[in-house]
This record gives structure tokens, sequence and C-alpha cells, in this order.
């Protein structure tokens, strides 16, 4: 049953290959098949301009001009119309560049029958909807990479935003806070200097997400930077571990670290690297249940000896294999923080810590990465070149 | 005693940085925009001025750069404070001849001892 109607365009000034044509195509049995003439290049223009044309085929030899000229113009006006070519008798080696110069097919006047009609015809009726559907596919996926693109712009901009909206408040309230806690404006007795404390502590948790977010900005924007010189990584993880002992000790914690007496200069941005190693125990700190161990170990790397390796390990809940990569992807949560906000099991964070740590490692040309068992505990760990390694001596860009 | 002018849009923080300051046995005046600022400068005659970068009247670098142009308070130390980390207004900063640049949010120990410092008293 012929359901669909199906407009020719023939542009042929032949009227005997007319006749043919017609005729061939009332055979066609998949479409009911409307042949329209024309003769010349502009006729040809203005008749698909007006639309509704599903096919054109091109005779080769227009009087003075060539198909091929024809197509050129199709092209030009900017019509994606399939074109099929009718060639005469040793048109062939044209026909080659027919199809080089965009037409989907040929059909040899001396083959014309019914079969290769419908055939050809069919084909290009057919591969035109399949270009016209790769077409809006891709028009669609450019469409949602560019929404994408736009909103992880606007995600970044916001987080810029509300980081420096909430700089300001954040230190007034801190300000006052203090201010009352070292009884500027009188005397505070113990449980109200208690809650102060609390007070203050919620400010600087604050304020590490804040910067956290405008870390991360950087990182998106390629601004995040780190100044690397030779240093002391000992040092960073000694003053580090002793921050964090405090927040350790209240949890009844082990807080242990390791440090070989001969261990070489690292080449370091000390600040970012601290601010690696707070995040790596601070998270140790928070998955371990009250009575564990934390241990930070540095050593030079076995299979490396340009880079130096510093593992935190922890006897938390460990991390589930599938999830060992992820938790380096920014907004990432373990399952216990999404499920409920309102569960005790929610240990908040923002989810950018670990992805603005595995940034400045990579700024620093070394390589960060976690192992787990699963009920046993987590093990961080991550390199900082040896100082003085020519090639490592100019930071990798965070483009990269 | 010495006296120290403190500019800041945010009444709160301003307020916040005078009673830790006054406790500090400091003589405390207060400013909220740069154009006010400036003539608080030269009627006050402050040893050292507290100046907020980001402000909606006048920034603090203009407010800055005005004062060290008058004669009578060129040369009064400045320590802008500010919630940027913009390197562009860092370096204007500088070059308005800043004594100091504090992030905030910062701890007021750090404010204190950076004055101390500026005025060169224990």
């Amino acid at each position: 049953m012929k359901t669909e109607r199906l407009v020719i365009l023939a542009v042929e000034d032949d009227p005997g290959d007319l006749v043919v044509l017609r005729r061939l195509s009332q055979d066609v049995s998949r479409w009911d098949v409307e042949v329209v003439d024309c003769a010349s290049s502009t006729a040809c223009i203005s008749r698909l301009a007006q639309g509704g044309v599903d096919l054109v085929l091109l005779d080769y030899q227009l009087g003075a001009v060539t198909g091929l000229a024809v197509l050129q113009a199709i092209q030009q006006a900017g019509f994606d119309c399939p074109v099929v070519f009718l060639t005469g008798m040793g048109d062939e080696q044209l026909a080659v560049e027919a199809l080089q110069a965009g037409a989907v097919d040929y059909l040899p006047k001396s083959a014309l029958s019914a079969r290769s009609f419908q055939r050809v015809v069919g084909n290009a009726v057919e591969k035109a909807g399949l270009q016209r559907l790769v077409m809006r596919h891709q028009e669609s996926l450019e469409r949602a990479n560019k929404e994408l693109q736009d909103r992880n712009r606007e995600i970044t901009r916001f987080y810029h935003t509300v980081s420096h909206e909430l700089k300001t408040p954040l230190t007034s309230a801190r300000e006052f806070a203090s201010l009352l806690l070292d009884e500027v404006p009188g005397e505070v007795n113990e449980l109200q200097a208690e809650y102060l404390e609390y007070v203050l502590d919620s400010c600087d948790q604050l304020t590490r997400f804040v910067n956290d977010m405008l870390d991360v900005t950087r990182v998106e924007t390629g601004k995040l930077k780190i100044q690397a010189q030779a240093g002391d990584l000992g040092e960073v993880v000694r003053r580090t571990v002793s921050t964090l002992r405090p927040v350790a000790s209240k949890r009844g914690l082990r807080l242990e670290h390791s440090i070989p007496a001969d261990l070489p200069q690292a080449w370091l941005d000390e600040q970012r690297v601290m601010q690696v190693l707070s995040n790596l125990l601070t998270n140790a700190i928070k998955f371990t249940p009250d009575g564990g161990q934390v241990s930070v170990q540095v050593a030079r790397e076995r299979a490396d000896d340009r880079l130096l390796g510093v593992s935190v390990a922890d006897s938390g809940f460990g991390i589930e294999d599938s999830q060992l990569e992820a938790v380096f992807d920014r907004l990432h949560q373990t399952d216990g923080d999404c499920a409920d906000m309102e569960e005790p099991n929610f240990r908040g964070g923002l989810g950018l810590g670990l992805s603005i740590c595995r940034e400045i490692v990579q700024l620093h040309g070394g390589r960060i990465h976690a192992q787990s068992t699963l009920g046993e505990g987590s093990t961080f760990h991550f390199t900082v070149p040896v100082a003085g390694i020519p090639t490592q001596l100019e930071p990798k860009d965070s483009s990269s | 005693m010495s006296k120290i002018l403190i500019v800041d849009d945010d009444k709160k923080i301003a307020l916040a940085l005078a009673a830790r300051l006054k406790a500090n046995g400091f003589d405390v005046r207060t400013a909220h925009d740069g154009m006010f600022a400036v003539s608080f400068a030269v009627k006050e005659q402050p040893d050292l001025i507290i100046m907020d970068i980001n402000m909606p009247a006048g920034s603090g670098i203009q407010a800055a750069e005005r004062i060290q142009n008058i004669a009578s308070t060129t040369g009064v130390p400045i320590i802008f404070i500010t919630a940027s980390k913009d390197p562009a207004l860092r370096a204007a900063a500088s070059e308005v001849g800043a004594a100091a640049i504090l992030d905030k949010p910062f701890e007021s120990e750090d404010l204190v001892s950076m004055i101390r410092s500026t005025l060169h008293v224990a």
C-alpha cells in the first residue's frame, strides 16, 4: 500500500527522458510519487524554495551547464534535499566527481529500470532521512552540552558569590563571639564561655567551607595556582598533626605520625600541602569511630625516588571499592551523607575537599589515591616531588 | 594613646573591631564610607587607619589614595581588610601604600598584633 507521498524534482531538459522518469515513478510501490520538472538551475532553485521536494533528480548534461554547477547552486542556496545524478553514456567518471561533490547517488540512464529507479530513489530518501536524524541528534547534543556548560558556569559563579557574601557576616559573627569570650563587654560564666567556643568552632567550620567553595571556583576557572619551593615536608606534617590533635583527642582517637630523619627536601607549596593534609586528616578523624586510630606516614616513594609519599591511614568504616575513585569527584558525598540530613549519620561537608586535594597534588606534579578495606579502614596516599628535580621545577598547569 | 580610624561599610564589623581595639587600649573612631573617611581622617588625624577595600560609596583604595595626597594626612599607615582574593585589588592596595592587607575573616588578635607592629608599640 502506498501511504506516503514523495515529490521528485527532475531537473531535465530532455522531454523523452522525462516521459521515461514519469513512467518509472508510477511503478514505485513504496511511495505515491509525483514528478515535477524544470530545465534550468534558476528554475530548480526557485522550485526548491517553494518547499515540499523530497529528492532532486539531476541530469548531468543540461544544455550548456553541467549538473555539477546546478548541484553547487543547490548547496550554496542551503538546501539539504538529496540529489541523485542521471548520467548518460560514458559519464561514469563524472558520476564519481558528482558523488565527491555531495550527490547521494547516480542513476545511469542506460540502466534505467523500475527496479533500479526504486532502489536508488529509496536509498537516497532513506539516507537523507537518516542524515537529518543524525543532524537533529547532533544539534540536540550540542544544545544539551552548551546548557550543561552554562549551568556549570552558573554554579561556579554562584559559589563565588555565595562565598564572598558569607565572608562579611562570618567575620562579624566570629568577632562578636570572640569579643564576648574575651570578656571585653563584661564577665562571662563557664557555661557561657563553653557555648561561645561552639559559636567560634562553627564560624571556623563555615570559614573552611567558604574557602573550599572559593578554591573550587578557582579550579573551575583555572585560577588555582601553587607557589612551590624547596621545603620541609616533615615539618608541614608535624604542624598539621599538632593543629588537629585536639580534635582527635576529643574523640579519644590516637593520632600518630612517623617521619624519617633523613627525609630530603620536598618541592612544595607548604600552605597548599598543609591544606591537603588537613583535609585528609579531618576526613580520617570524621570517619573513624571513637577510640580508633589515625596515622600519618611520610617516606620516599619506593617506586620512584624522585617523589616523597604521604599516607594518612585510619581505622574507620572504610570505603567501597566502587567509590575509591569517585571520592575525589567534586560534590561527591558518602551514602550516609546523602541518605537523610536529619540522620545522626549525616556527616556534612560539601564534597569539595578531596577534589581540591587532588587538584593541588596534581599541580605539584604528584598523584593521590585511596585504598580501603571495609570495616578496617582507609589509607589516602599522595606524592610531592623531591626538591631539585629539574623536570618538576615547573608546576603543571591546572588545566591539564 | 594611639588613635585609630576604622573604615568599613559593614557597621557591625566596624563596631566589633572598635570594641576590640578599645579593649586593647586604642582610641578609636569609625567611618562607614570612603568619602566620609577622608574628611574624618583630616579632622581626627589618626595614627593608623583600618580600611575595608570593597565599599559601595568610594572604594577603600580611592579613599586611601586621597588621604595619602592630602598634606596633613600623608604617610599615615593604612591596613586594608578585604574578603576578596583578587590580585589586582591587592596590587592597587600596595600601590597606595598599604602597610598590610588582612583577609576576612581574620582573627582579631592578628589585627591587633599587626597594628602594634605597624605603630612600633609593644
